[in-house]
């Protein structure tokens, strides 16, 4: 009587187990090529809100960039909203760890979105996971102190490389914080090894200028245009050290199963910079970039 | 007529008025004009201080425009994006590591400004820059600026700034710069270039309406931005524009200025809070005027002397005009008075064609009215001739008016009548007394007399003179004789009335005798001489008896008693009746079938037409002689006879000819000879009733009568009677064949000789006989012994109660007493109402015993 009872149970709980799984298996799916997205009708873009490209308001830079895109191929778009530590597992639906800028494969996860689009710079690791549309968006980290900061701005020479040494010439005994996961990973750079030390930031990467200002730490790394909407944010409270990194590239992020979805998006960026769309876009949402980053920009 | 001295006097009056006026008018001229004079002063003065307060006041304008854009400048100096910047190049930051966007903001605040300062629909700022104290401009909000008239600018006043906000004029354009000030030290300048366009067009050189007015700036006594198209000056009139002290007006000679005046005002004055001035010129000829003031008192004086002898002119003129106006007065009145007169007459002919068309239109009204009435219209002259006759006259007298005009009414008259009329006529035109309803004769152009009633009125000519009589004649022949018919008519009234009253007295009388007579027969024997005698008496009371029935048929008083009889006996009795009254010159004949023939007739009219037709035939012979023939035959009218007798139906008749040798009836009469009345005897000789009556009488025995007759030979009537089946009844019974009884009479009458005589007559039928004279009495008796008497029989009229009203009351006591009614004559009775009234038997007095029997018995075997 008891075994009986003991099966019964044993019965009832695999037989739930499988309604949840078989609910869930829509989430679990893989992330789609452009002919599965044109099926679903649907194009699911994975963002964090960061700077102008993803104001967490329902616009940015990438949130218009990525509802004309879908606009092209035909779908309706569906904003996914994730975090940086699991935007390129809801894309790849693969959990992984990056042990000094390698990455060690965990295991699955389930695929939430078919493109990364959220100011997302392209750093070598990060291509071990997932491919990069063209570049959309230049892109530095600069190194960001308070006011009172006994680092001074370095004087700007003609070379990128003799600059990001003046500045970690600054760090020494330097608390510099950073969020890991991100182009702002105090890591990425090295930093421990000119003395600094480097602090993990548990919050956004938009959290991080009022973090500083607020005592948190000595310094903190942003990439250009986080800088320059703190800088218009937070005027005479922070202040541009200068550069840790050379010009980098943001881009938008896919599977790597995703070849056609890809290729889709270039063809449609090239239009948009042809057609003076893209610019537009840029115009509204970072107009000083054309100062900064006016070589990049003078071909739209 | 006009007044000359008068008009002299008014003419004087006026223009002595029209001198008063016209110095007057002088007077009045010259004080406007002096008026005028003392007014332009005023406006020349009043002009030149508008000038001077227009152009403080644009200076004023220029003032306040400026200190707007320089505090535009000033308060982009501490602006948050200027001060951000400055704030961050403190911090160290570096123009490439995050400096650079701090200049971001402040451009978008330069853009701002040029993009908000709109005058006039132009931006007011051509570009604003920020330059550093080393001369770099950091940010530009206009490319392109500065040039290199900027720079020269900057590097000439850069160093120079203090804190105050500088306003200076290049050639092209007004440029202001303010310090920024970053910790109390100037660390930049704000550059503005400001687009003279508007400024000018809207300021500096704007016209004053249609004057010449406009103005420009001065800097350091240099001129600028003056209008080209009014002031194309030299240099040296540039020079001497910019050196004129400032806060007085000048007088310039400026010979190169386009408006065509050599001489300008001009007035500087500085514009507040900068180091400018501004210029304002203007024409002198706009403040002044192109005439000097005195030229209006030398145009006064030529208007004056020009008005002078104008008025001496028009004096003269004037005076002429006024003698010619008086000629030109006198002719429009004479002119007038013909105008009125020529009206007059157009109305005087106007009202006589109205009067002639008024008198043609009553002379076609009365010709119309003269044409149309019956009367005959006529008028004659002095001497009695007719002069005009109306168309009547062939109506009245057969004669067209042609044959009468020029004749004399007397020719229209017969003899006697003639002389009688003109006796009349000569006594009324002695008189001219008017003609009033004069009945006289005249003959008809076809030759038979017609009676006119003449009116007339004596007519005299336009002088009064008589010259005739008009008047007229109405044919009243037609009247008079309906006039004697009346007559006629109520004379056979009055003999009906009075046979219908007589009637009732004789028949009682005829009654007795005829009784009494049958009486006699009865006990008196045939050989008897007596007998004869008694039988003539019985014939002559019976023949009387119809006499009185003729006279009530006549009168219409009876109704016909028609029955079965031999018409050739009632014949042959009118006949021996007539040879007594026919003159034997006149032979009678008569052709009667020997066999009577049996007629549904009442032989007494019978009698009646055959004495009517042969009277008249006697008096159409006039008594001269000649033969009447009464002759009869039976004939069956058949097809033959039906054209000549319409009315009458098929069968068998007997046919009457009365025939005579008189004169016999024109054509023209024969259809009226049996209307009532109509006669051709003179009055008094005829009634004209005779062959009416027969007429009457034939028709009311359902046959016909015709005449033929011929103009001197004489005529012939035919009577048509329908023959009848029944055989004729007797005139007289055998006494065996008289009906007799035993039954119980009571006889009632007023008269005692009738009473006498029944009573013997009923009592030789056998019936017991009560009698009474007394209607009252009677009804008592038969009160007493009314289950004794069978019959009653009463006269009719009797004093006290009628033989009605004794019937009614008889029967009230018993109501199946037989009743027969005896009268001689009643208006109240006739046999119908009494057979309605429930009268058992009529009778007519008088009657024979043999009839009387037959009725007693027929009313006693009915009962």
């Amino acid at each position: 009587m008891v075994c009986c009872r003991k099966y019964a149970f044993t019965w009832s709980i695999r037989a739930l187990w499988a309604i949840v799984m078989i609910c869930c298996l829509p989430l679990m799916a893989d992330a789609q090529d452009l002919p599965g997205i044109k099926a679903k009708g649907v194009l699911r873009h994975l963002g964090v809100p960061y700077a102008n490209f993803v104001s967490g308001a329902g616009d940015g830079l990438d949130v218009e960039l990525m509802q004309l895109f879908a606009h092209h191929i035909g779908v309706r778009y569906q904003y996914v909203k994730t975090d940086w530590p699991t935007l390129i597992a809801d894309l790849t639906g693969v959990r992984y760890k990056l042990i000094d800028n390698e990455v060690k494969i965990l295991g699955k996860t389930a695929v939430k979105g078919d493109v990364i689009a959220n100011g997302f710079t392209q750093l070598d690791w990060r291509q071990q996971l997932i491919e990069f549309s063209t570049p959309t968006f230049p892109t530095q980290v600069w190194l960001v102190a308070r006011a009172d900061s006994p680092m001074q701005p370095i004087n700007p020479s003609d070379d990128i490389q003799r600059d990001i040494a003046q500045v970690k010439q600054l760090l020494d005994r330097q608390v510099v914080l950073g969020v890991a996961g991100t182009c702002t990973d105090p890591t990425l750079y090295h930093l421990n090894a000119v003395g600094a030390t480097s602090r993990i930031f548990k919050g956004t990467l938009n959290e991080l200028a009022p973090a500083i200002i607020n005592g948190v730490a000595d310094a903190t790394i942003l990439d250009v245009p986080d800088a320059l909407v703190a800088l218009e944010k937070w005027p005479g409270q922070i202040k541009v050290i200068g550069p840790v990194s050379p010009v980098q590239q943001m881009g938008l992020g896919f599977a790597k199963d995703a070849p056609l979805l890809r290729a889709a998006f270039n063809d449609f960026f090239e239009m948009a910079k042809a057609d003076g769309t893209y610019r537009q876009l840029v115009k509204k949402y970072y107009p000083s970039a054309f100062l900064y980053f006016s070589k990049f920009f003078e071909s739209f | 007529m006009s007044n000359p001295g008068k008009n002299s006097s008014s003419s004087k009056s006026m223009q002595m008025a029209m001198l008063v006026a016209a110095v007057g008018i002088l007077i009045f001229t010259a004080f406007l004009l002096l008026t005028n004079y003392q007014s332009q002063l005023k406006l020349r003065n009043t002009a030149v201080e508008r000038f001077r307060h227009n152009t403080e006041q644009r200076a004023n304008v220029l003032g306040h425009f400026f200190s707007e854009l320089l505090d535009d400048l000033q308060y982009l100096t501490v602006s948050r994006a200027v001060n951000v910047y400055f704030e961050n190049q403190a911090l160290g930051m570096s123009m490439v590591y995050g400096l650079r966007a701090s200049l971001l903001s402040v451009e978008h605040k330069f853009n701002s400004l040029i993009e908000r300062r709109i005058y006039h629909g132009k931006r007011v700022f051509k570009s604003i820059i920020m330059v550093d104290k080393k001369g770099d401009v950091l940010v530009t909000a206009t490319k392109g600026f500065p040039d290199q008239d900027g720079h020269n600018f900057l590097n000439a006043n850069i160093m120079a700034q203090d804190k105050l906000p500088v306003l200076t004029v290049d050639k092209n354009s007004y440029m202001c710069s303010t310090p920024i000030l970053f910790k109390n030290q100037v660390v930049a300048l704000i550059i503005a270039w400001i687009d003279p366009g508007c400024l000018n067009e809207y300021m500096v050189q704007k016209k004053e309406g249609k004057l010449s007015a406009t103005g420009a700036m001065v800097v350091d006594g240099r001129l600028y931005f003056h209008n080209t198209d009014i002031f194309k000056l030299s240099e040296r009139e540039m020079d001497l524009l910019g050196q004129i002290p400032t806060g007085d007006i000048q007088r310039l000679d400026l010979a190169q200025v386009q408006d065509g005046a050599d001489e300008h005002l001009a007035l500087k004055t500085p514009v507040v809070g900068t180091n400018l001035d501004y210029i304002g010129l203007i024409s002198a000829e706009d403040v002044f005027g192109r005439t000097a003031p005195w030229n209006n008192i030398a145009a006064l004086a030529a208007i004056l002397a020009t008005l002078f002898c104008g008025l001496v002119f028009f004096w003269r003129q004037n005076t002429m005009k006024l003698v010619l106006q008086a000629h030109l007065d006198e002719a429009d009145k004479r002119e007038k008075e013909i105008a009125e007169k020529n009206l007059d007459l157009e109305t005087q002919i106007e009202k006589r064609l109205e009067t002639e068309n008024r008198l043609r239109e009553s002379e076609l009204r009365f010709r119309s009215l003269v044409e149309s009435i019956s009367d005959w219209f006529w008028e004659v002259d002095t001497k009695g001739m007719y002069t005009y006759v109306g168309p009547q006259i062939k109506t009245i007298l057969g004669y067209d008016r042609e044959e009468a005009v020029g004749k004399s009414p007397f020719d229209f008259m017969p003899i006697q009548e003639r002389r009688r009329i003109k006796k009349i006529f000569r006594d009324l035109e002695a008189d001219c007394s008017p003609i009033e309803l004069l009945e006289n004769t005249l003959i008809h152009k076809q030759g038979h007399r017609v009676v006119v009633q003449t009116s007339g009125l004596p007519i005299y000519d336009s002088h009064g003179k008589y010259v005739g009589y008009r008047g007229t004649d109405r044919d009243i022949t037609e009247k008079l004789k309906l006039e004697e018919r009346l007559k006629q008519a109520q004379k056979m009234e009055s003999i009906g009335t009075l046979a219908g009253g007589i009637a009732h007295d004789f028949n009682n009388i005829l009654h007795i005798m005829i009784g009494n007579a049958e009486l006699a027969l009865d006990v008196v024997p045939e050989w008897n001489p007596a007998y004869e005698s008694i039988e003539e008496i019985k014939k002559a009371g019976h023949r009387a008896s119809g006499i009185v029935k003729q006279l009530l048929s006549f009168s219409r008083k009876s109704d016909n008693e028609l029955h079965p009889i031999g018409i050739m006996t009632a014949i042959r009795e009118a006949l021996d009746l007539l040879r007594a009254t026919i003159p034997t010159t006149i032979e009678m004949r008569r052709n009667l079938p020997a066999t009577d023939v049996t007629v549904i007739a009442d032989p007494n009219q019978i009698n009646q037409v055959i004495m009517n037709l042969c009277i008249n035939a006697s008096q159409a012979m006039d008594n001269l002689g000649g033969i009447i023939e009464v002759s009869a035959e039976k004939m069956a009218l058949d097809v033959r006879c039906e054209n000549k007798i319409p009315e009458l139906p098929r069968g068998p008749y007997i046919k009457i000819a009365v025939s005579d040798t008189g004169m016999g009836i024109e054509p023209e009469i024969i259809d009226r000879i049996f209307d009532p009345y109509f006669t051709t005897r003179l009055v008094g000789q005829g009634s004209g009733m005779g062959l009416a009556v027969v007429h009457g009488i034939v028709k009311s025995h359902g046959g016909a009568i015709t005449v033929e007759s011929e103009v001197g030979k004489g005529s012939i009537f035919h009577l048509y009677f329908p023959l009848a089946e029944a055989k004729a009844s007797k005139g007289s019974d055998k006494e065996g064949q008289i009906q007799r009884g035993d039954e119980t009479i009571l006889f009632v009458d007023d008269e005692k000789s009738i009473v006498s005589m029944m009573e013997r007559n009923l009592s030789w039928l056998g019936y017991h006989v009560e009698i009474e004279l007394n209607p009252r009495d009677a009804v008592e008796l038969f009160r007493s012994k009314s289950d004794q008497i069978d019959l009653v029989i009463t006269d009719m009229t009797m004093p006290q109660m009628t033989g009605i009203q004794l019937s009614e009351a008889l029967r009230q006591i018993r109501p199946d007493l037989p009743i027969i009614l005896c009268t001689g004559h009643s208006d109240l009775i006739d046999e119908d109402k009494a057979e309605r009234l429930g009268i058992a038997g009529f009778v007519m007095k008088p009657a024979a015993k043999q009839e009387m029997a037959r009725i007693i018995r027929d009313v006693l075997d009915s009962h």
